[in-house]
């Protein structure tokens, strides 16, 4: 087996064959092999038809976990990382799973994905991508899966997403979190206790998230000589780059504005250092650095953010197959 | 560019550990440990890529450590590290590599720790842990130290300059409840000081070589890392025109730390 085909072998066994996506395989191949074509579209309906919960909920999981695999190795196509052209088995399946018409309404109408689209046009056509694999490539690769994988286990996260998207926690939601992003007391106690309630969560869960947009806006700008792929990892979180893009920018915009506020006052500052020193404050210390120092972190998160958000990363893969 | 690896395989231990296992039968085992608010792979840069596109690492598994800095102390990590090396001295048996991979058993010649700022300090303890409880992998082990934290570090100035994004601002809270920060703080002694007096003890005796780190590297003038020679320590190599956090990763003009590591293996 040459060494393209042995890396797509491996990554089929991590994120294919395991957890999720192999139960989601296993479950969408029993609709299909059925023919249960009315149950599967009823799986994968809107929730604004009717609301998704309990089984149906994690089955759905499953399935989208499948799906990340198939966008994935696309994107492992276009790194060089695996052949230009998957292989006949497993471009069957994807085109037998994302071509089914229970499944397309999933991505292109209740949920739309256009990675997931995208990745369909790759398989059913002819397409062979040439790209070799080099240390850029490889490099961003690893680390965006890594990415991935902390952005789908980290429960600050999941808990920031899902309150992005509109969830409520017990009582808490988004504007629960913006009330305590504008508070230095709150901000405080969410960042130092031990026992995170709801909303602490999510502060964690936005600050990881505005760091995870820092560290996509490195990759962005260490693949800029690879458009394709540039363009493929921003189009692989596209569910809330393109389709919440406008809450998320203003979201964010709101958000940091509140944490520069928060920490405007030199008081702040003081009673920290007052805190962590005692009386014995060292000469070293100083308050200005701080203050500096914060405001600089905020305005490059905003920054960050505002660069990641522009849907102008997209349009490379998309007019590819126009 | 032919790579002899396995793509990241997630490992459940530690947070987001993953391991890139060779496709033939490996003689080393390198691990890389990160420091304080760094992550198992991205405190590393460009290694991951530069060690599976190299021949010199076919035969070495490689496995990026994580763990969450903001909880816990030092101890508890090291500790963590030390019962986690136990099992991936025998990854398939531990489902460390998981049998999907469909590869070879693993016997390790030797181990190799790659180390950045605070996770020297693990490293090591997880060593004399492992001396402790005479585990046979710990005489196959060695180290490799970027910018180690085990002489002390100036806390604040950690705590700001090593975390991505916005969440550089925890540093200004860092000090207040992150036990892990007081850890390395040299004047209040604490697991510094027993690490640094334990294998002070062993060395006097001729014994624990591998606690001899093989290779150390500073920045020049990395005011956060107390940068003194550390007992038996070979010598420090120091990097002009870098930081304490740029110093372990290696880019497309800056191979030093790969090309270090790749001496000492």
């Amino acid at each position: 087996m040459d060494n393209l085909n042995r890396n797509l072998q491996s990554l089929t066994a991590e994120y294919r064959d395991n957890g999720k996506a192999v139960r989601g395989l296993k479950n969408i191949k029993k609709f299909i092999d059925k023919d249960k074509i009315e149950e599967l579209k009823g799986l994968l309906r809107s929730h604004e038809e009717e609301t998704v919960y309990g089984q149906e909920l994690e089955q759905r999981f499953d399935i989208d976990a499948l799906i990340e695999f198939y966008n994935l190795s696309f994107i492992a196509a276009l790194a060089g990382y695996v052949p230009g052209k998957l292989n006949d088995e497993l471009r069957k399946e994807i085109v037998e799973v994302l071509g089914h018409s229970s499944v397309k309404p999933y991505y292109e109408k209740h949920y739309p994905y256009k990675m997931t689209e995208l990745t369909l046009k790759y398989v059913s056509g002819s397409t062979e991508f040439t790209q070799q694999a080099d240390v850029v490539t490889i490099s961003v690769f690893n680390e965006f899966v890594s990415l991935y994988r902390m952005l789908k286990t980290d429960k600050d996260l999941e808990r920031f997403l899902g309150m992005l998207d509109h969830v409520t926690y017990g009582d808490k939601d988004i504007d629960d979190l913006n009330e305590i992003l504008s508070s230095f007391e709150k901000l405080n106690d969410a960042f130092t206790t031990k026992n995170k309630s709801g909303g602490e969560r999510a502060v964690w869960g936005f600050v990881k998230y505005t760091a995870f947009l820092s560290q996509l806006k490195e990759m962005l700008q260490q693949t800029e000589s690879y458009p394709l792929l540039q363009s493929s990892l921003w189009l692989f979180h596209g569910y809330y780059f393109e389709r919440m893009n406008a809450e998320m920018q203003t979201f964010f915009s709101k958000a940091f504005s509140n944490v520069e506020n928060a920490l405007a006052s030199p008081q702040i500052f003081n009673a920290i250092a007052q805190e962590i020193y005692n009386d014995a404050i060292p000469e070293t210390f100083s308050e200005e650095e701080l203050i500096t120092f914060s405001k600089a972190a905020v305005q490059q998160a905003r920054e960050d953010v505002t660069y990641v958000l522009n849907d102008k990363w997209g349009d490379a893969l998309k007019n590819y197959f126009l | 560019m032919a790579t002899n690896h396995t793509t990241s395989i997630a490992i459940k231990h530690g947070v987001n550990t993953q391991g890139f296992f060779s496709f033939e039968q490996p003689e080393n085992l390198i691990v890389f440990v990160h420091g304080f608010g760094g992550n198992a792979i991205s405190t590393w840069n460009n290694f991951s890529s530069s060690l599976i596109f190299d021949d010199h690492f076919k035969k070495s598994d490689i496995i990026f450590y994580g763990y969450n800095t903001f909880k816990g102390s030092a101890n508890d990590h090291a500790t963590q590290l030390y019962h986690f090396l136990n099992l991936a001295v025998n990854p398939l048996l531990s489902d460390v590599l998981p049998m999907q991979q469909k590869l070879p058993d693993r016997n390790y010649q030797r181990i190799v720790f790659v180390a950045h700022s605070l996770g020297a300090v693990l490293v090591r303890q997880a060593q004399l842990l492992a001396e402790i409880a005479q585990k046979d992998w710990v005489n196959k082990s060695s180290l490799a130290l970027f910018a180690p934290a085990h002489n002390g570090v100036e806390v604040i100035a950690l705590a700001m300059q090593t975390l991505p994004g916005l969440s550089s601002l925890l540093g200004i809270f860092a000090r207040l409840k992150y036990p892990i920060l007081n850890d390395l703080d040299v004047e209040k002694g604490g697991i510094l000081k027993d690490i640094r007096d334990k294998t002070k003890e062993l060395q006097d005796k001729g014994k624990a070589d591998f606690a001899k780190a093989r290779l150390v590297v500073h920045a020049m003038g990395d005011k956060i890392i107390i940068g003194n020679q550390y007992l038996l320590d070979n010598p420090a190599e120091i990097i002009e025109n870098s930081t304490h956090t740029a110093v372990c990763k290696p880019n497309d003009k800056y191979l030093t730390p790969f090309e270090l590591i790749k001496k000492i293996i």
